[in-house]
């Protein structure tokens, strides 16, 4: 009777936790929001997160774009070369990374990088009880901490998506028209026709979203660690493992939202 | 200095990624014609498989517009097209396949007549093309009527009933043969003999009615012959015993030299006819004028030469190329103008020959010296007058003209003297530089004229140049335009000409 009580115990504190979980995140996610607007408004601190997640992601990013676009190239002109089709490769290599492949692998790239970084440095700052202290300094932690990491995550991923769309492209240029020797103009003149500025558009909007996204899980599980360094490290993990989980499932949601 | 760089790098990147941005996003935008100009119309389809938003609309191959919309219009399709090109009531449009892969297009013929479209208008002329479809129901159709066939046959001769009727057939007709041959096997001498007697009945048949045709001729020729002396005889005795019985006597000289008239008249035409065999002989033997004429081959040979001889003649003269040329030239320090008549006979393209008729202002001049001699002692014996008349004639130009690739020369008489000319042609001849020289001693230096010619249309050219480059006092630029025909137009221009009636 004992076991099954304890058993109902924890099943029933695992809800709990779970409710709980969504209300903290509700919770910090409205606070932030409403600290968006509040003064004072630091700057430098919103350049130095920008810089953060915006710069030092800035070669990864342009790398994992460059052999994507290449790979995707590569691979496009084997299968459409089966029909020869292969002037087609440019414009699917195009809608490819502006629809999809830019957003989702930029936001991916940035979690791995920088949202595993803010996870990190919040959770070192938590249980080193810094975060307390600035309770005690009367300075609001979510806004002098969360809230230029999250406007830093909205401006620069779409900047990061911008790049590796083009790089991406050069890489597919590169690989169909140098490599393969797929007519230049047909090449380009198939990308212009099929890609329209609302494909490139809605990849934006994705990337803005997916930066809200991973900024606002790294701080979250960040702000929320406890037990010491192992707390800190399971706190790092998770964020990159929730944000990558979450960036793949709203990418369907807002796929389904933009273009049905 | 890390404050200082981290705004710097962030704004680099920024700054980066917003150009990427916006280049990317114009040059996508470049792709479709929706917001930058264009209009809408529609049509209806019965079938839009294979088209979709964005396709292609092209006149001849080229692209004009896409598809803006595809929407359903009752149990058919209606099409909404954005198009940059007028296109006109009687518009069509064609549902038309790129590749096997089954990438459909439209193919629009933008019409001639009626009303120029408008947005929204609706084309109402749709064709229609084999779709592989259309192609797989008629392949059915065929395929079912084969499989009737063979069905058929299948119901004559699929079963053992079928099998074995075909088997007695066959059986049937081998001993049939078997037997004709055995027939014609065993009768084959009885059957030469038959067809040898039948030759040789026709054959006598064949001599009977020659003979009796012969005999029958003989028999009437004497009939004849008897019956015309028997009428001789009868008119003879009738004179005789009827008129004059006292005179039989001479009744008999009548008959003796009657017989002797016809006797006469018979060896005269022995005589005819030796002769005539005599001139047939001689014309086949060869002999005498008609017989040479008849026998001899060298006289149709030369008339085959001289057939061939006229054909090249007329080839050569068909071949002639005849060039009419007028052209008017206008001094400008004389302020006169200067005409010229050209006819041009060209029987190779590398060669001709030029007729020009010249109306220079200059005229024709003619030097007379007048030597008197004086027998007075007062005055120089010898008076010596030169007289230089210049008289308004014309001109003429006759000039051998032959080219070697772009350079044309020419040599003949040149307004009236001896002279030398160059021609260049450069760009399809289109423009010609010229250069006569000639007039060795009508002045201190010879007359030596360059000019150029451009021709603009296929008859019109215009002329420009200098006259006289060495006698300073005589030196003239002129410009001028000139009209050429070839005898293809002149052809034209004569028969469509109306014919003048008297």
């Amino acid at each position: 009777m004992k076991q099954i009580i304890e058993i109902i115990e924890a099943m029933g504190q695992s809800v709990i936790d779970s409710i709980e979980g969504i209300g903290r995140v509700t919770q910090l996610c409205a606070q932030t929001l409403a600290w968006l607007f509040r003064p004072p408004y630091r700057l430098r601190l919103l350049i130095q997160a920008m810089d953060f997640v915006g710069v030092g992601s800035l070669f990864i990013v342009v790398l994992t774009g460059l052999f994507t676009g290449a790979v995707f190239a590569l691979q496009g002109a084997v299968a459409f070369r089966l029909f020869n089709a292969e002037s087609l490769v440019g414009s699917t290599v195009a809608l490819s990374l502006a629809r999809e492949l830019s957003p989702v692998l930029t936001g991916l790239m940035v979690t791995g990088r920088a949202g595993s970084g803010i996870a990190t440095e919040l959770g070192t700052m938590r249980v080193t009880e810094q975060i307390d202290a600035l309770y005690t300094m009367a300075v609001n932690p979510v806004q002098y901490l969360i809230v230029p990491r999250f406007i830093a995550g909205l401006i620069m991923v779409p900047m990061l998506c911008a790049l590796f769309t083009l790089v991406g492209m050069g890489g597919a240029y590169f690989v169909g028209v140098v490599l393969l020797h797929i007519d230049q103009g047909i090449f380009l003149s198939k990308v212009y026709w099929y890609v329209d500025p609302k494909d490139l558009t809605s990849g934006m909007i994705k990337a803005c979203v997916f930066g809200g996204i991973l900024t606002l899980v790294g701080c979250y599980k960040g702000f929320y660690a406890s037990g010491g360094a192992r707390g800190v490290g399971l706190a790092t993990t998770q964020s990159v493992v929730v944000s990558s989980v979450l960036i793949l499932v709203a990418d369907y949601f807002l796929t389904a939202m933009m273009f049905e | 200095m890390k404050e200082i760089v981290s705004p710097f790098r962030v704004g680099v990147v920024v700054i980066g990624a917003l150009v990427a941005f916006i280049w990317m996003f114009g040059r996508v935008k470049e792709g479709i014609s929706e917001d930058a100009a264009g209009y809408r119309v529609y049509a209806i389809f019965d079938d839009v498989g294979g088209l979709a938003e964005k396709s292609r609309v092209v006149i001849a191959g080229i692209n004009i517009g896409q598809i803006d919309d595809i929407e359903l219009a009752g149990d058919k399709a209606r099409v909404w097209l954005r198009v940059n090109t007028p296109l006109r009531a009687e518009a069509r449009v064609a549902k038309r396949q790129a590749s096997l892969l089954g990438e459909y297009y439209l193919q629009l013929t933008p019409g001639y007549k009626g009303e120029p479209l408008q947005d929204g208008d609706q084309i109402k002329f749709v064709d229609y093309d084999v779709a592989p479809a259309d192609l797989m129901n008629g392949m059915k159709d065929i395929v079912a009527n084969v499989q009737s066939i063979t069905a058929s046959l299948n119901r004559v001769v699929g079963d053992e009933q079928g099998e074995q009727k075909l088997t007695e057939i066959l059986t049937n007709i081998s001993e049939t043969v078997s037997e004709v041959n055995q027939a014609v096997k065993a009768n084959a001498p009885k059957v030469d003999l038959v067809v040898d007697n039948v030759v040789k009945v026709t054959d006598n048949a064949k001599l009977i009615t020659e003979e009796f045709r012969r005999d029958a001729r003989r028999v009437l020729a004497d009939a004849q012959q008897v019956a015309s002396d028997a009428r001789t005889v009868m008119a003879n005795v009738k004179a005789i015993v009827g008129e004059n019985r006292g005179k039989v006597g001479e009744g008999f000289d009548g008959v003796r030299g009657a017989v002797t008239r016809l006797q006469s008249a018979l060896e005269k035409l022995d005589d005819t006819l030796d002769r005539a065999r005599s001139i047939a002989k001689k014309i086949d033997e060869g002999k005498g004028t008609v017989g040479q004429l008849v026998n001899d081959d060298r006289l149709i040979d030369n008339v085959n030469e001289l057939v061939e001889e006229s054909g090249q003649f007329v080839k050569r003269l068909t071949r002639l190329q005849t060039i009419v040329a007028m052209r008017s030239e206008y001094y400008l320090s004389q302020t006169a103008v200067k005409n010229y008549l050209e006819v041009r006979l060209q029987p190779k393209p590398d060669k001709y020959y030029s007729i020009q008729l010249v109306d220079d202002p200059r005229g024709r001049t003619t030097f007379r010296e007048t030597v008197t001699n004086s027998s007075s002692s007062g005055e120089d014996p010898v008076v010596r007058e030169q007289q230089t008349i210049t008289e308004d004639r014309f001109r003429l130009s006759l000039q051998f003209a032959k080219r070697f690739y772009f350079v044309t020369g020419r040599i003949g008489l040149i307004e009236n003297t001896g002279g030398l000319g160059v021609d260049v042609g450069l760009f399809d001849d289109r423009l010609e530089l010229s250069s006569d020289i000639f007039a060795f001693d009508e002045n201190v230096n010879p007359r030596q004229r360059i000019w150029g010619t451009y021709t603009f249309f296929t008859h019109l050219y215009v002329a420009a140049g200098i006259d006289d480059v060495w006698n300073d006092e005589q030196t003239d630029f002129f410009v001028g335009a000139g009209l050429r025909f070839t005898d293809d137009d002149l052809k034209t221009i004569f028969t469509a000409a109306p014919a003048p009636s008297f």
